[in-house]
């Protein structure tokens, strides 16, 4: 049943989108640059693809860029300039924010002491910004990438020495920043050591396109900047432009679903047809174990359950369902009895199931699925099943006697332990 | 704290007391021990079904047949229910099964004890003269559903084994992943077995860890020697285990020297007593502790040491000193490994920062490994000389997986049991079905002698005898796995064997028969019970 797929016939998996073609074309396209027109190599590697959210454009819309594209807090714009004219950058990634009184997460104060200070004795502790000053300057650190936020003094030491600081870069970013440079991120700056310092080849500015408004109270623009990362490993940042926080989410699933049924049928070489097919052909088998009388289905039987007639009618039911479900959603046809008029058909004559009068029929792209997604689905299907079928019994705790409406019983077993 | 400093809680207003009395005949008690018998005679048997179990504002969903489980779900407010609760968990702390027939036991005789016209003196006098022939015969030489464990005979062996996993339908295997299994915990099991050092006569059993995968197929379960230990914070797409620090001389040339701690190292300290502390300079406690943390790591690392390992949590900054002297830091084992690992290096626990650390303290490893296994990062430890096991169980969902889980543990100590005492009874109700046969026998014997020791008419006895006579029927029925009427029954003067017949560890059975009496005489005794609603 599956159809091995060439990796030169890429262009047939845009059915891998079930509708999502903006999204699966973005996908192909991720992947035709990371291969970099080699097709023999069957790996894609999603951990090297980043997503950039922009919010306000009137369209929803996918690009693709090469490289990481994070946002930028917009003192920073004068150290990318400065730069971006050299190659070959040193840089450190920070899980967590770079200040002094940052803890890592379950960290637990024991003991708290309150400092009684005299006049005369007042002195900043300037221990650990002299600390994180010693590591930048140690490993020659020329790009800090943070997942919060950075302390004051250490952010204009930055500005004053040409580090550029990348603060709120969301986690996924700092992981594909970390495989890309095969570098560990680290949760305390201090804390960092030669291994943790990556290499990114060139950095330069990077422009939207998007201008959201002018400020309230005053005529400044209020722009967004953002920071393009080149590594010697290809990344790639898709962008997604979108009127709401909610469509652009959105079409960051359907893209992520896209990539990950390609990366699927690429590392397995393998794909199933959709839109029914391979329960069609399930159909079509269970057919054929009915007509004939001695199939043992059940290796927990040593002879044919007397059940097994009931319980393959049943399943032919639900496979039906099923493919009438499909076909409808896909919008072949809205009269059920139509669809399983041509199911039966198909089963009798052990054709693909076509159902006429389809506005598809003509232009309709050929539908995929992975197949060890499909697979494992069906699997898990058959696992819950099972365990439902083997319960005969729900018990519900914390309830309070006078909390229970005898009518919600009445069909069941009703008692207190 | 008086309650009206506190702003947010309010106080509930008293209410009057109310007293209820009841007795075991009340009918609100019977329907309550019936449903409970109900729920668990569901669970009992190759027909045994699973039991769904929420809270009513939801959360985590429990799917599971077995008894350790079901009683640490249900919420039973019923003081005779909590009485046989606490019976069954302390034969499970024991044996790790039997459960299910402990309860179904107790219930069942208390039930029927309860509606015969008999007094309650009178049952427990002849359920203890019963038990003790149940007990005779199951002791002598003539019991024959009783057979004697052989560890050369990997078939008994997988019965015995078979017995327990293949019993609970919440793991969804199928045979060939029952038989699959059962090998791999008989393995795991035979694997852990050594007979220790040359100067020692102790046999010493290995500890078996239990790893579950959730999403794979039953068929990937697989064991590995030594101890698995998931670390999410190694990176899957690269080794973070290069170089190690090995013994350079010495009996233990070539292996990783080890200190473990089960102290936290991560800056706060349990030592710190409890009064307000003020300083004239700026003093961080955590600085403080991690300070000295720092100065015992020094040391620990010119011992030599090449893998520091905690229980708790271990400071970042410790973290990167032991990583810039390629000591390899593993920490958060909590008490689940702890004594795996304790155990596979033969290492001591540290236990404080204050005194010197001898060498006898340390342990050895012989390799330490980062693996990839199904898209997550372990460290695998192994010794040469230790026999610590870990098992990797694989199923389709977090419910089987988890019940799989329980499953093979439960066997494992079943296993550990029959060590001491090799003999096994037959399962599948064939020990129960030949109880009932030998108990109709003798049962005339006693009548006699024990009605008078009693002072009770014969007709009493019988009575009695014969209810726990039909209890150990019911529960053989529920265990058979024929599909039998327990009214329609006949039971088989032969125990009809066959070589696939479950097995049952014999020393489990005899303690569950002995709590069940114990528990059922314990609850018969019992008059009124007094609810104070407050």
């Amino acid at each position: 049943m599956e159809t091995n797929i060439v990796i030169t016939q890429i262009e047939q998996l845009s059915g891998l989108g079930h509708g999502n073609n903006v999204a699966m074309e973005i996908a192909m396209e991720t992947y035709r640059r990371q291969m970099k027109g080699d097709f023999n190599v069957n790996k894609f590697d999603l951990n090297l693809i980043s997503t950039c959210m922009i919010t306000g454009p009137p369209q929803t819309t996918l690009t693709l860029q090469d490289g990481l594209i994070v946002e930028l807090g917009d003192t920073q714009l004068q150290t990318v300039y400065h730069i971006k004219q050299q190659q070959h950058h040193q840089i450190l990634l920070v899980n967590g924010d770079v200040k002094p009184t940052f803890r890592h997460t379950g960290h637990k104060q024991s003991l708290s002491i309150s400092t009684i200070h005299h006049i005369s004795n007042v002195e900043h502790n300037t221990t650990w910004l002299d600390d994180v000053i010693q590591v930048l300057q140690d490993f020659k650190i020329s790009i800090l990438v943070v997942k919060g936020v950075v302390d004051e003094c250490l952010h204009d030491y930055c500005l004053a020495n040409q580090i550029l600081v990348v603060e709120n870069v969301k986690y996924h970013a700092l992981q594909v920043l970390a495989v890309a440079t095969q570098t560990n991120i680290v949760t305390y700056l201090a804390d960092a050591i030669q291994d943790d310092v990556g290499t990114v080849m060139s950095v330069e500015c990077w422009e939207s396109g998007w201008q959201p408004r002018i400020g309230v109270k005053t005529n400044e623009l209020i722009k967004t900047a953002y920071v393009k990362l080149i590594t010697e490993t290809p990344l790639q940042t898709v962008i997604i432009s979108g009127p709401s926080t909610v469509t652009v989410a959105m079409m960051e699933n359907e893209f992520m679903n896209c990539a990950h049924r390609l990366q699927d049928v690429v590392n397995t070489g393998k794909a199933l047809p959709g839109g029914g097919v391979p329960e069609l052909k399930a159909l079509q088998c269970i057919k054929r174990m009915k007509g004939v009388q001695d199939v043992q289905l059940d290796e927990c039987l040593s002879t044919q359950s007397p059940h097994q007639s009931a319980v393959l009618e049943e399943m032919e039911h639900v496979y039906e369902n099923y493919l009438c479900t499909v076909n409808m959603n896909m919008g072949c046809t809205n009269d059920k009895m139509k669809v399983l008029h041509s199911i039966h058909q198909c089963i009798d004559t052990l054709q693909p199931c076509i159902v006429p009068d389809s506005d598809l029929e003509g232009g309709q792209v050929q539908v995929y699925d992975c197949c060890r997604a499909k697979m494992e689905a069906w699997r898990h299907a058959w696992c819950l099943v099972q365990l439902t079928l083997l319960s005969d019994m729900q018990i519900i705790t914390g309830i309070e006697r006078s909390e229970v409406k005898q009518a919600l019983f009445t069909d069941g077993i009703m008692g207190f332990l | 704290m008086r309650m009206a400093d506190n702003p947010g809680i309010t106080v509930a207003p008293s209410q009057q007391s109310t007293v209820s009395i009841q007795t075991l005949n009340d009918p609100e008690f019977l329907h309550i021990l019936q449903l409970f018998k109900d729920i668990i005679a569901s669970c009992y048997g190759p027909r045994g079904r699973i039991k769904v179990i929420q809270n009513s504002s939801g959360g985590n969903v429990t799917m599971s047949s077995l008894s350790s489980v079901l009683l640490d779900s249900l919420s039973i407010s019923n003081p005779i229910l909590e009485l046989v609760k606490s019976g069954v968990q302390s034969h499970l702390s024991r044996f790790n099964d039997g459960g299910l027939f402990v309860a179904l036991l107790v219930s069942t005789l208390v039930e029927k004890c309860v509606q015969l016209e008999v007094p309650r003196t009178v049952c427990i006098g002849v359920n203890t003269n019963m038990l003790r022939l149940a007990l005779d015969y199951l002791e002598s030489d003539k019991c024959d559903c009783k057979v004697k464990i052989n560890f050369s005979d990997s078939k008994e062996m997988m019965n015995l084994v078979t017995g327990i996993i293949g019993s609970k339908p919440a793991c969804c295997l199928l045979p060939r992943e029952k038989d699959i299994i059962s090998s791999l915990v008989l393995q795991a099991f035979l694997t852990s077995l050594s007979s220790g050092s040359k100067d020692s006569d102790q046999a010493i059993i290995g500890i078996i860890q239990y790893i579950k995968i959730e999403g794979r197929p039953v068929t990937d379960s697989h064991l590995m020697s030594g101890v698995l230990f998931e670390v999410p914070h190694l990176p899957t797409y690269k080794c973070c285990v290069s170089e190690l620090r090995r013994c350079n001389a010495g009996p233990n040339q070539g292996l990783v020297k080890v200190a473990v701690y089960n102290i936290s190292l991560s800056g706060d300290s349990d030592e710190f007593v409890e009064v307000q502390y003020q300083s004239v300079s700026d003093m961080s406690s955590s600085d403080m502790v991690v300070h000295k943390i720092t100065n015992v790591v020094e040391d620990l690392v010119k011992q030599g040491i090449g893998m520091l390992a905690c229980q708790k949590v271990i400071h970042p900054s410790i973290k990167k000193y032991c990583r810039q002297h390629n000591v390899l830091v593993l920490d958060r084992l909590s008490l689940t490994h702890i004594k795996a690992v304790q155990q596979v290096t033969g290492a001591r626990l540290l236990s404080t920062l204050h005194t010197s650390i001898s060498e006898t303290d340390f342990g050895y490893l012989s390799n330490v490994s980062h693996k990839v296994i199904f898209g997550k990062s372990f460290l695998h430890m192994e010794s040469l000389t230790s026999n610590v096991i870990t098992m990797v169980i694989c199923n389709r969902t977090e419910q089987s997986v988890q019940e799989l889980k329980r499953v093979c543990e439960n066997a494992d100590v079943i296993l550990r049991h029959s060590l001491v005492n090799p003999v096994a009874l037959f399962g599948s109700g064939i020990t129960e079905s030949s109880l009932v046969n030998h108990l109709r026998k003798q049962m005339s014997a006693l009548v006699s002698p024990v009605s008078q020791e009693l002072h009770c008419k014969e007709s009493q006895f019988i009575a009695v005898a014969n209810a726990f006579i039909e209890c150990l029927q019911t529960i053989a029925t529920l265990a058979s796995p024929m599909t039998q009427n327990t009214d329609d029954m006949e039971l088989e003067e032969d125990c009809q064997l066959r070589l696939d017949t479950p097995l049952d560890c014999y020393t489990m059975k005899i303690n569950a028969l002995k709590v069940s009496i114990e528990i059922s005489n314990v609850v018969l005794q019992i008059n009124n019970f007094i609810h104070d609603k407050n």
